[in-house]
């Protein structure tokens, strides 16, 4: 008879090893947002993985049209292609090459997902300035929120989930709004192929994958000719390591990482045997319920740990056998708000702009010689939140809008052509303050010098 | 008899008549068109937006417009361009309506691999 050991611990230690659960951002505790925040800004310092993997994710985006057409690639290989596709795989390894890294820093931590066809408010918890949304400013991520084309439906979800081809499935999720959709909404580097320089890249492909693993365990179709992948080839270097080579075949079930996706407040593990492969201990957290069953293993000599805020459920078929390591925990720090708030000041959140901000400009020797203001009407609303217009009494027939702060430094840039209106959009994100607002002509001649307040 | 045989072709006629303005608006609606315009301060090669192939394009100069007939399912939704040896490549959509879209290239970020442009309908 297989003997059970279950330990109950009423407080969580230091933990040491890394986390399977990976879980919409909504269901993170406010720890894990404050140590995944802070994980993001250290990996930019040294080799910068986040760098690292946007360059070469822009290198390789698609090669069709370059110099080098039957070059190896990343993205939009055609159903007629098979011996290209890679899309799917590439990214599930990508995002666990990240996660890995993370751990390194915090091992609690996991790539949460942002749902995409259910979250998309302007004013989602997603774009807080305390989460994802100081990223804008200090990365010079330019976003702009909503402003090219639209996120997708569940509608459009459940479309693509139901294809049965394989190449047929990959090929539309890509192209279509399910993968194309959150790029163009969010914006600025994630409307390019240097895109992993947004963190909201890795919130987007876990989504990505997410689905993925949920269209592979109804279909189980998902096949490559390729046998391994650029830059998981065996042969790319970063930070002094060779990656390993992987072969895509080899991680079409999302469990050969250890992982598991939860959803809506359950995390269901099941038909796994924990092996240690990639971790000493394999730590399943999630603040809501784990439950564990249907041939979840844990065999003689391996080692594991369930931990959750709130509930652990063992069903059948869940073994651990003897010889293994296996603890269920469920911990209260979590409602520890000071132990909360020294968290977040373990790390300096240096701002890290991917480019330099620019030649510095002397605002107020521009203000004062300003150019008589007779184009315009006065900006409006002024204070103002997200938007700001700007009637003029001739139209322009081409010009720029750029806003400074008080430093000199340019925080938004926008090209006029042939209009009386200009609505700058998408300032929400900007700190409260006092910004400079210049409006240029084609010849460069200033039209409009004013000062506009964020509220 | 004779009424009802003019009747009958006058209604036949009529189907036609509305059929063959129903497909030119069909034909219409898809006559989209697209051109590059290059104001950055780099000559642009191995120019492509939405699989479309483009000219290389020297500085401030516009290539000639193209009929746009995108198919989702095997066209890029892309712009991609070289500058200075490095590959760029930018989601974008294509324009819903008819007419005639200038994509300009206002400029290029070298080292954050960024193609800025402003999308107009001309």
């Amino acid at each position: 008879m297989k003997e059970l050991y279950i330990l109950i611990l009423l407080f969580l230690g230091s933990n040491l090893y890394a986390q399977a659960i990976r879980k919409n951002y909504l269901e993170m505790t406010e720890t894990e947002k404050v140590n995944l925040v802070n994980a993001f800004y250290q990996l930019r310092t040294g080799a910068d993985l986040v760098n690292d993997l946007a360059n070469f994710h822009a290198t390789f985006f698609n090669l069709d049209d370059s110099s080098n057409p039957t070059g190896l690639d990343i993205h939009f290989n055609l159903p007629d292609e098979p011996e290209r596709d890679i899309f799917l795989a590439w990214h599930r390894r990508q995002m666990f090459e990240m996660e890995q890294a993370m751990q390194k820093i915090d091992s609690n931590l996991s790539l949460p997902y942002w749902d995409t066809s259910m979250d998309q408010s302007l004013s989602s918890p997603l774009w807080n300035q305390n989460f994802l949304g100081q990223f804008n400013n200090d990365w010079g991520l330019d976003r702009d929120l909503g402003d090219f084309g639209s996120l997708p439906t569940p509608q459009e979800i459940t479309d693509v989930q139901a294809i049965v081809d394989f190449l047929v499935y990959s090929n539309t999720f890509e192209r279509g709004t399910p993968h194309a959709g959150p790029h163009r909404w969010v914006g600025g580097r994630m409307r390019s192929s240097a895109s992993p320089r947004d963190p909201v890249f890795y919130f987007h492909h876990t989504n990505v994958d997410r689905l993925w693993a949920a269209w592979q365990e109804v279909n189980q179709s998902s096949t490559f000719q390729r046998t391994s992948m650029i830059r998981y080839d065996g042969t790319y270097v970063f930070d002094g390591k060779t990656l390993p080579l992987v072969n895509p075949n080899d991680i079409l079930n999302i469990r050969f990482f250890g992982t598991f996706y939860a959803v809506d407040g359950l995390s269901k593990l099941d038909n796994y045997t924990v092996s240690n492969t990639y971790n000493i201990q394999e730590n399943f957290y999630y603040q809501f319920t784990i439950q564990a069953g249907n041939n979840f293993i844990i065999p003689s000599g391996s080692d594991c740990k369930f931990e959750s805020v709130n509930e652990i459920i063992l069903l059948p078929g869940f073994e651990a056998n003897i010889g293994s390591s296996f603890k269920a925990v469920i911990d209260i720090q979590q409602n520890n708000k000071l132990s909360i708030s020294k968290r977040g000041d373990e790390i300096v959140r240096n701002r890290i702009p991917f480019e330099d901000v620019g030649e510095l400009v002397n605002v107020y020797d521009k203000f004062d010689n300003l150019e008589a203001n007779i184009y315009f009407s006065e900006p409006f609303p002024n204070p103002f939140l997200n938007k700001i217009t700007i009637h003029l009494t001739e139209k322009i027939n081409k010009g720029e809008v750029i806003i400074y702060d008080l430093m000199g430094r340019i925080i938004k840039k926008q090209k006029v052509y042939k209009i009386d209106k200009i609505e700058i959009t998408n300032l929400i994100e900007l700190a409260h303050g006092i910004y400079i607002l210049y409006l240029f002509d084609e010849n460069n001649k200033l039209l409009i010098n004013k000062k506009v307040i964020k509220m | 008899m004779k009424k009802n045989i003019l009747f009958f072709c006058l209604i036949v006629y009529s189907f036609l008549e509305l059929s063959f303005h129903k497909i030119e608006r069909d034909t219409f609606q898809s006559e989209i068109f697209v051109r590059i315009v290059n104001e950055s301060k780099f000559e642009l090669t191995n120019i492509s937006l939405f699989s479309l192939k483009f000219n290389d394009l020297n500085l401030y100069k516009a290539s000639r417009y193209k009929v746009l007939n995108f198919n989702k399912n095997s066209d890029d939704s892309m712009l991609y361009l070289t500058a200075n040896n490095k590959h760029f490549a930018l989601y974008v959509s294509p324009g819903l309506l008819n007419g005639e879209y200038s994509y300009i290239i206002d400029s290029l970020s070298l080292e954050k691999r960024y193609v800025f442009i402003t999308k107009i309908k001309d």
